[in-house]
């Protein structure tokens, strides 16, 4: 028998390093993929506590939570295209769309 | 030993995270983010949610990450990134915020105990039998005095009803009877995430107590489990077997051997609908007791046969009867079953709002990554020049002049938009 805690601190420390990825990364696509490994992070400490409570309303909420990603996938990897055809970069540090 | 395989999974996570973020190639980095969602999904196994195990596989694995592929090989950008930044400041200012977060959690961990608090349980379930040949008058049956069920006629079993868990004292009364007149006649423990069924049996008059411990998890598909009870007093022990024709020479198939008189036997799986079954003695097989005749089991029940008994007359002994008691059986924790029945009843509402946000999804990446189609140019109206005025063409082939005629109807041509060119 695993301990819950061992779970969520496998969570806690896949979730840091998504954060750091998506601080970090240059390319737009890696901090897309940083985004997705903290969602998933964050999945499965929603799973490991529907375990020790016993309960599956913590699976349908996983459930909820992939959908949603699949959706920000597909939106992000479009707004990625689009921005990729008008500058011809993804690098963030070049993409100056905000600045006044 | 299960521990040891969580920590090589759990390392292997980490390491296909690492490997994410640290490799040049973004192909390499999508990969890495492959391995690490399929670690992922297998701990999603070890805390008993395959459905989810599944779903990680064939839509973060399968579909996410190769749409990531596709457009990382779509537009090259597979080494992006390389450049020095422009904000120097920011890599130690990540780091320490990082660090800051794993100590404010491991913190959390020393100050709160996640793993000492436990869920309750689910409380226990509870129904009774009136098998007690002695006592053939319907009764009402009191766990403490409160009742439990009213009403039971010999050879009917109550409802599960779900009661706070501890310690009964089980009392029998005449139907209808003052409940301070009911006779004790044992006691039962009642204990969380357990369902029993609560037997009186016995050819005295005072019925004695049995308890069956039913399993109500889920059963394999098409299929139904199967208790047996031994309530019948006039042999020690039965023995449910296969009922064959008469003088077949095959050996019947034993489905519940030598159940004492007074006991249950342990549960087996049957496949079958419409089995034909007896029960004979233990002890001499060839003599048949009692035949489950036109017997019909539903899948995905659980079901308790009793053997019991109802008395002929005075001094005249006892007949054998079958009581048989279904129960439905419990989705097993986080099956597809029990996600499913939990989405599509108490969350329908979210679950259609994430449809529509899907389908949003959907139409946005459509239009984000659409091409502007050419549009004709506003304000130039198209129309076909005609070389010649009709007039001149008519007057040409008819050689008369035509232009005093009354006005012709003149063509209009439909206005058409310039076929899109590339």
């Amino acid at each position: 028998m695993v301990p819950t805690e061992a779970f969520i601190i496998l969570s806690m420390v896949l979730f840091t390093m998504g954060a750091m990825g998506v601080l970090l990364q240059r390319n737009a696509i890696l901090v897309f993929m940083s985004v997705e490994l903290m969602l998933n992070a964050a999945n499965l400490a929603l799973v490991a506590f529907a375990k020790q409570w016993g309960g599956v309303d913590g699976h349908v909420f996983v459930f909820f939570v992939i959908t949603v990603a699949a959706a920000e996938v597909a939106v992000g990897l479009a707004l990625i295209v689009a921005i990729f055809r008008s500058k011809q970069s993804i690098n963030i540090d070049e993409l100056h769309l905000m600045e006044g | 030993m299960e521990i040891w395989l969580f920590a090589g999974v759990a390392f292997l996570a980490v390491v296909a995270a690492a490997g994410m973020l640290l490799s040049k190639n973004a192909v390499l980095s999508a990969l890495c983010l492959i391995g690490n969602f399929i670690c992922v999904a297998f701990l999603y196994v070890m805390l008993d949610a395959p459905f989810l195990a599944m779903v990680q596989i064939a839509v973060y694995a399968g579909a996410i990450m190769v749409l990531f592929l596709f457009v990382i090989m779509l537009l090259g950008a597979e080494n992006v990134g390389g450049s020095a930044r422009e904000f120097k400041w920011i890599t130690p200012v990540t780091l320490a915020l990082a660090l800051s977060f794993v100590f404010a959690t491991f913190f959390a961990f020393n100050a709160g105990d996640i793993d000492t608090q436990n869920a309750e349980g689910d409380r226990p379930y509870v129904r009774v039998a009136h098998a007690a040949a002695g006592f053939p008058e319907a009764v009402d049956i009191y766990a403490d005095g409160a009742l439990l069920a009213s009403d039971v006629d010999l050879g009917e079993a109550s409802e599960f009803l779900q009661v706070e868990p501890g310690d009964y004292d089980i009392s029998v009364a005449f139907a209808g009877d003052d409940p301070a007149l009911a006779i004790p006649v044992g006691s039962v423990t009642l204990l969380n995430d357990t369902a029993q069924t609560v037997v009186a049996y016995g050819e005295e008059r005072l019925p004695l107590l049995g308890v069956v411990q039913e399993d109500l998890s889920g059963t394999p598909s098409r299929s139904t489990r199967v208790t047996v009870f031994n309530a019948y007093p006039a042999v020690e022990a039965v023995t449910l077997v296969e009922q064959l024709p008469e003088f077949s020479s095959v050996e019947p198939e034993v489905y519940a051997a030598n159940i004492p008189y007074g006991q249950a036997s342990t549960a087996f799986i049957s496949r079958e609908r419409e089995p034909e079954w007896a029960f004979v003695r233990a002890d001499r097989p060839e003599e048949r007791l009692f035949s489950l005749r036109e017997y019909e089991l539903t899948p995905g029940l659980a079901q308790l046969i009793i053997l019991g008994a109802e008395p002929l007359g005075v001094g005249e002994g006892f007949r054998p009867i079958s009581i048989e008691a279904q129960s439905e059986t419990l989705a097993t924790f986080g099956s597809p079953a029990s996600v499913g029945a939990l989405l599509f009843i108490d969350y329908v509402l979210p679950f259609e709002i994430v449809a529509v946000l899907l389908l949003a999804a959907m139409v946005g990446a459509i239009v984000l990554t659409q091409r502007g189609t050419v549009k004709p140019k506003p304000g130039r109206p198209l129309r076909r020049k005609v070389s010649r005025p009709l007039t001149s063409v008519i007057a040409s082939q008819t050689g008369q002049d035509v232009t005093n005629v009354p006005e012709l109807p003149q063509l209009r041509e439909p206005e058409q938009p310039e076929p899109a060119g590339d």
